[in-house]
């Protein structure tokens, strides 16, 4: 089937809108599915996701991997492929290898330094700041500033005595 | 004054979006009906049960018990997502009306708090989301690891679970065909571009919506920092090429706009995406003070969310089909479109 916009490329993905009312269904090639924002109407990566996905080296190990199964949600790794979408907090555990691959590859980051939620959220608070207490002490070290580097070591030393 | 600091001869609203799971279940997609219902009640307890001042103005609507024009209305004013439509599993919407806020359960994610306000105020939307987003958490235990920050149901959501997004109207750009070659540049810098209602809707009144990539790895505030930077840039063109417009061709951009006012407020019949470009042209107009009239009777964006199929049908209170949805959609713009004082 031809792409319903250029009429040229092959259609790839089917595409539900409403117009006036009525749902009508387009089907469109890659390209023209990225141009007209249709690929992307929840989320613009989920498809990049998935063929990431496919691109994972760790997919190459696949015989053994498709026997993965996620115990808490019953998510299996070849259903996780297939839709690129996990069924539980705990999946993040089961799929960490590919997970971590594609999200590095999407944000260049794998890391959260966003907002920490109130509850549960002391050690990862108390842990960020020695991490950022690390980070200055090193500067201090490098800068020769080592009265600053005596303070930022015993702030350290402080918090990691919480743990 | 005011205008210019919200940048609202471009910008039409500001949105956020924050997705948020809950600890103890399975995500939507692998979730029981009854751990659904269970969920619902839990977050509407929290939200509308809260001492919280705000709580007492929050409805909720369960959305096996609303009609699909019902639906279609909160659809069209953005409250819920197209995804939430087609949810198999019990889910619902608790909204605050007049704050823009709705919290959608049981979507992609148990939780998706969104705010929607009026030009360019991402800091008033952020503080409103981060507000429920708090209110929930103290009674709540979120899907959240040190690792990936808040988990959801798509990881390319993980991290803050954050999507800003500006709705921009940019038909200067659009004219000059100046807009596919700025889309296209933004890629770059981890923004994304989409129509109005999240699709295809590219004639629409030249309205785009434009949001972070992004999630992992930069903080809620840099996000929004950098979606700032890339808008300035866009507002700034699209401003010079209008000046541009009215300076190199102002015969013909006047007689553009007064035409499209004179269709408006006198057709008998218009299709929506008509009445769209139309309203959009109007939009223009008005801020380059080629049209005269009082401003304050006027919101665009107000009139082109009521002027949709569902939301006719629910002013009129019952089915319509598309010509008399045509019929309906011209009077109420002849009603609310205001006289011109430079007529
Ligand atoms: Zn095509
Ligand atoms: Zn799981």
């Amino acid at each position: 089937m031809k792409c319903d916009r250029c009429k040229v490329n092959p259609a790839t993905i089917q595409v539900k809108t409403i117009q006036d009312g009525n749902k009508v269904d387009m089907y469109l090639c890659q390209q023209c599915a990225a141009e007209t924002g249709h690929s992307t109407m929840n989320n613009p990566f989920e498809d990049f996701f998935k063929s990431l996905l496919d691109l994972s080296k760790e997919n190459q190990k696949s015989k053994v991997k498709a026997e993965v199964i996620c115990p808490m949600c019953n998510m299996t790794y070849k259903d996780f492929r297939k839709i690129g979408k996990v069924g539980c907090a705990n999946c993040y555990r089961v799929f960490d290898d590919e997970i971590n691959y594609v999200l590095k590859r999407i944000h260049g980051s794998t890391g959260h330094v966003g907002k920490i939620p109130e509850i549960a959220g002391e050690t990862i608070k108390r842990k960020r700041e020695i991490n950022r207490l690390k980070e200055a002490l090193k500067k201090a070290i490098e800068t020769e500033a080592y009265e600053d580097a005596v303070e930022l070591r015993d702030q350290i030393k402080a918090l990691e005595k919480e743990e | 004054m005011s205008n210019i600091n919200k940048n609202d001869d471009v910008i039409i609203t500001t949105r956020i979006r924050l997705a948020r799971n809950i600890q103890k279940y399975p995500f939507p997609n692998r979730m029981s009906d009854i751990s659904a219902e269970q969920m619902m009640d839990e977050i509407k307890e929290v939200i509308m049960g809260a001492s919280s001042p705000i709580s007492e103005h929050f409805e909720f609507y369960n959305l096996r018990e609303l009609t699909m024009n019902e639906k279609l209305a909160l659809l069209e004013e953005r409250l819920i997502s197209p995804e939430l439509l087609k949810k198999q599993i019990p889910c619902g919407v608790i909204l605050y009306r007049d704050l823009g806020l709705s919290v959608m359960i049981n979507e992609e994610d148990h939780v998706r708090i969104q705010c929607i306000t009026d030009g360019m105020n991402m800091p008033g939307a952020y503080e409103l989301a981060n507000r429920i987003d708090d209110l929930i958490e103290e009674k709540i235990n979120y899907a959240y690891n040190e690792k990936y920050g808040y988990l959801t149901a798509c990881p390319t959501n993980v991290g803050t679970g954050l999507r800003a997004s500006y709705m921009l109207h940019v038909p200067a750009l659009e004219a000059y065909g100046q807009l596919s070659i700025i889309l296209q540049a933004i890629g770059k810098f981890g923004i994304t571009v989409r129509g109005m209602y999240g699709e295809g809707t590219e004639a629409y009144g030249s309205i785009f919506q434009i949001s972070n990539q992004i999630t992992l790895g930069e903080t809620e505030m840099n996000i929004i920092h950098n979606l700032n930077n890339i808008t300035s840039q866009i507002i700034e063109q699209e401003r010079r090429v209008r000046q541009k417009l009215i300076k190199e061709d102002q015969l013909e951009f006047e007689d553009k706009i007064f035409r499209s006012y004179g269709v408006l407020s006198h057709a008998r019949k218009i299709t929506a995406k008509e009445a769209m470009s139309l309203l959009s042209d109007v939009k223009v107009g008005l801020e380059l003070g080629v049209l005269k009239m009082d401003k304050s009777g006027l919101d665009i964006y107000n009139l082109m969310t009521r002027i949709q199929p569902a939301n006719l049908q629910k002013l009129a209170g019952r089915e319509l089909n598309s010509n008399e949805r045509d019929i309906k959609r011209a009077i109420l713009i002849r009603e609310k479109l205001p006289l011109l004082t430079n007529g």
